[in-house]
C-alpha cells in the first residue's frame, strides 16, 4: 500500500506536470511554471541536508572505528563545521545573515574567496595535465577515428589561439597533405614509394596552388578550418547525440508517467 | 593582516593540490578533504539562504522573512515533503520519503517529456532541414550536417544489427560523433589550461614582497618536509 501510494504520486505529478503544457488553463498554467519547479529545489534542498548528514556519518564512523586515512576525516569535519558556523553563526559583516554569503568582508566569504576557490580551480586545473596523459594514451591508438578526433580537437586547438592566425598558407597545406598521407599509409605496400610521393607531394602542390593563385582560399587559414569543423561536422555529431538523449528521456519520461518504470523509488 | 592569511591559505592550498603531480601526499590528502568538507558546508549553507529560506519560509512567514513574497498556504506541501525526505534516516519510517522522491521523479519526467520533445527534437530537426534558397556553400554545409545527424542516429539505433548498408551508414555516423568529441576534447583541453595558466598567474602575483612571498616561503616549506616525508617512507618501506 505504502509501494502503491508512491507510485500513485509519480504517475499523478506526472500526468499533471505534462498537461500544464497542452491544457490552457491559468492556475495550472501558473503552477507548472513557477511552483512545481519552486517546490522542487525546496525538496532537493532537504535532500541537500540529507546528503550533508550522510557525509558526516561516513566521517564520524571512519573516525570511531579508527580506518585507514581517519585523521584526514577530521579534517574533513572540521572545514565543514567551520563553513555551517560561518554561515549561520557568526557573520563578521555589516549586513543581515543569508546576504552576507555574497558580502566582501563576511567571514563566509573569506572562506569562499581563498579557500573553496583556489580548492575548486586548482582541483580542475590539475585535470590539465592528467587531459595531456589520456590524450596521448587516446592518440597512440592508429585507427581512423583516433585520427579524426586528433585532427579535430588539434585543429581546433590551434584555430583558437593567437599563434593559428600566424600559420601561413603553405604550412596549412603542408599540414593537410601529412594529414592525408596519414590516412592513406596503410594502402601503401611499399613504404619507400609513399615517402617519395610524400615528399614530391610536398614539393609540388605548394608551388602548383601558388602558381593557380589559389593560396587565399579560406581553407589555408587554420582559423577558418577550425569554424567550419565547429560549424558542419562538430554540430552534426552534437545533433546527433541532442536527438540521441531527447529521444531517450522522452521514453523514459513516458515509462515513469505511465507507472512502466518501477525502479526509480530506491528500492 | 586578514587579506594575507588568506593569501597564504589560497597558496598553501593550491600547491597543496599541485603537489599530487609528485605523487599522493600528506599535503595533496589534507587538501582534498578540506575541499570536500568546505564544499559540503558550502552548498548546505547556499541551498538553504537562496532556496529554503525565501522560498519556503518567505511564503510561510512573510512577516518574519521579508522576500518579496505574499503568504501561500500551498508551500506547506513541500515543507512536509522535504520533512518527509529526512525520514530516509529511519528504518521505521523510510517509506515517507519514497512520497517525497515521487514528487520529484514525476515532476521530472512530466517536465522533462514536454522541454526535450520541444527544444531537443523538434528544434533540432527543424535546423537540419536545408535552406535551397541560399547560396551553393551553405546548402553544401547543410547538406553535410543533415548526412551527419542521420547517420549518427542510425549509428544510437541499436534494434536492428549494424551490418551491410546499416553498418556503413552507422561507421559515418561513428566519423561525425568522432569529430564532435575531438572538438569537445579540444575545448576540454583548453578550459583547463586557461584554468592552469589562472592558478599560476595569482602563484606569480602572491610571489611579491606585499603577500610576504608567500608562493616561494610555502613551496620551499613543502619541499622540505615532502623531501623529509619521502625519505622517512623509503626507510620505513626498506625495514620491511
Amino acid at each position: 500500500m505504502k509501494r502503491q501510494l508512491a507510485y500513485f504520486l509519480v504517475i499523478f505529478i506526472g500526468f499533471l506536470t505534462l498537461s500544464g503544457h497542452f491544457i490552457n488553463y491559468s492556475p495550472l498554467n501558473n503552477f507548472i511554471d513557477n511552483d512545481a519547479t519552486q517546490w522542487f529545489d525546496i525538496i532537493s534542498g532537504f535532500a541537500a541536508f540529507l546528503g550533508v548528514v550522510n557525509l558526516l556519518q561516513l566521517h564520524l564512523n571512519k573516525i570511531s572505528q579508527k580506518k585507514d586515512n581517519w585523521r584526514y576525516s577530521i579534517i574533513t569535519l572540521l572545514g565543514f563545521l567551520i563553513m555551517i558556523f560561518f554561515g549561520f553563526i557568526y557573520n563578521g559583516s555589516s549586513v543581515a545573515l543569508g546576504p552576507h554569503l555574497k558580502k566582501e568582508g563576511s567571514a563566509f566569504y573569506w572562506m569562499f574567496q581563498n579557500i573553496y576557490l583556489p580548492l575548486g580551480a586548482t582541483m580542475f586545473a590539475l585535470l590539465a595535465f592528467f587531459v595531456a596523459s589520456a590524450s596521448y594514451r587516446a592518440f597512440k591508438i592508429r585507427n581512423f577515428e583516433a585520427t579524426l578526433l586528433l585532427i579535430s580537437g588539434v585543429f581546433l586547438m590551434i584555430g583558437r589561439v593567437p599563434i593559428g592566425q600566424l600559420i601561413p598558407w603553405w604550412m596549412s597545406l603542408e599540414i593537410y597533405i601529412c594529414l592525408l598521407f596519414a590516412l592513406i599509409a596503410n594502402r601503401f605496400k611499399d613504404k619507400k614509394k609513399m615517402l617519395t610521393l610524400l615528399t614530391l607531394s610536398l614539393l609540388i602542390f605548394p608551388i602548383l596552388i601558388f602558381s593557380l593563385n589559389l593560396h587565399d582560399l579560406a581553407l589555408f587559414k587554420i582559423p577558418n578550418l577550425q569554424e567550419w569543423i565547429m560549424d558542419v561536422p562538430a554540430t552534426a555529431g552534437s545533433r546527433a547525440i541532442m536527438i540521441g538523449i531527447a529521444l531517450g528521456t522522452i521514453a523514459q519520461s513516458y515509462r515513469i508517467i505511465t507507472g512502466r518504470e518501477k525502479s526509480i523509488l530506491g528500492d | 593582516m586578514v587579506e594575507i592569511i588568506g593569501v597564504w591559505c589560497a597558496v598553501l592550498l593550491t600547491l597543496s593540490i599541485f603537489s599530487y603531480l609528485y605523487g599522493d601526499n600528506p599535503f595533496y590528502k589534507a587538501a582534498e578533504h578540506i575541499f570536500v568538507g568546505v564544499s559540503a558546508g558550502y552548498i548546505f549553507t547556499i541551498t538553504f539562504w537562496d532556496t529554503i529560506w525565501p522560498n519556503l519560509f518567505g511564503r510561510l512567514f512573510p512577516t518574519i522573512v521579508q522576500a518579496g513574497f505574499d503568504f501561500d498556504a500551498s508551500y506547506i506541501f513541500p515543507l512536509i515533503l522535504g520533512v518527509f525526505m529526512l525520514f530516509r534516516l529511519s528504518k521505521k519510517y523510510d517509506w515517507l520519503s519514497r512520497i517525497s522522491i515521487a514528487y520529484i521523479v514525476g515532476m521530472m519526467a512530466g517536465l522533462k517529456f514536454y522541454v526535450f520533445l520541444n527544444s531537443n527534437l523538434l528544434t533540432q530537426i527543424k535546423s537540419s532541414a536545408i535552406n535551397l534558397s541560399g547560396s551553393y556553400l551553405s546548402i553544401i554545409n547543410e547538406f553535410i550536417v543533415l548526412v551527419g545527424v542521420i547517420s549518427g542516429l542510425v549509428y544510437f539505433f541499436f534494434s536492428k544489427e549494424h551490418t551491410g548498408a546499416v553498418g556503413k551508414v552507422s561507421r559515418i555516423g561513428v566519423y561525425f560523433l568522432m569529430i564532435k568529441f575531438g572538438a569537445s576534447f579540444g575545448f576540454a583541453v583548453m578550459g583547463r589550461i586557461s584554468l592552469l595558466i589562472g592558478r599560476f598567474e595569482e602563484l606569480i602575483e602572491y610571489s611579491s614582497f606585499k603577500y610576504y612571498y608567500s608562493t616561494p616561503a610555502i613551496l620551499v616549506l613543502m619541499i622540505i618536509v615532502l623531501t623529509y616525508w619521502s625519505i622517512k617512507n623509503t626507510n620505513i618501506n626498506e625495514n620491511n
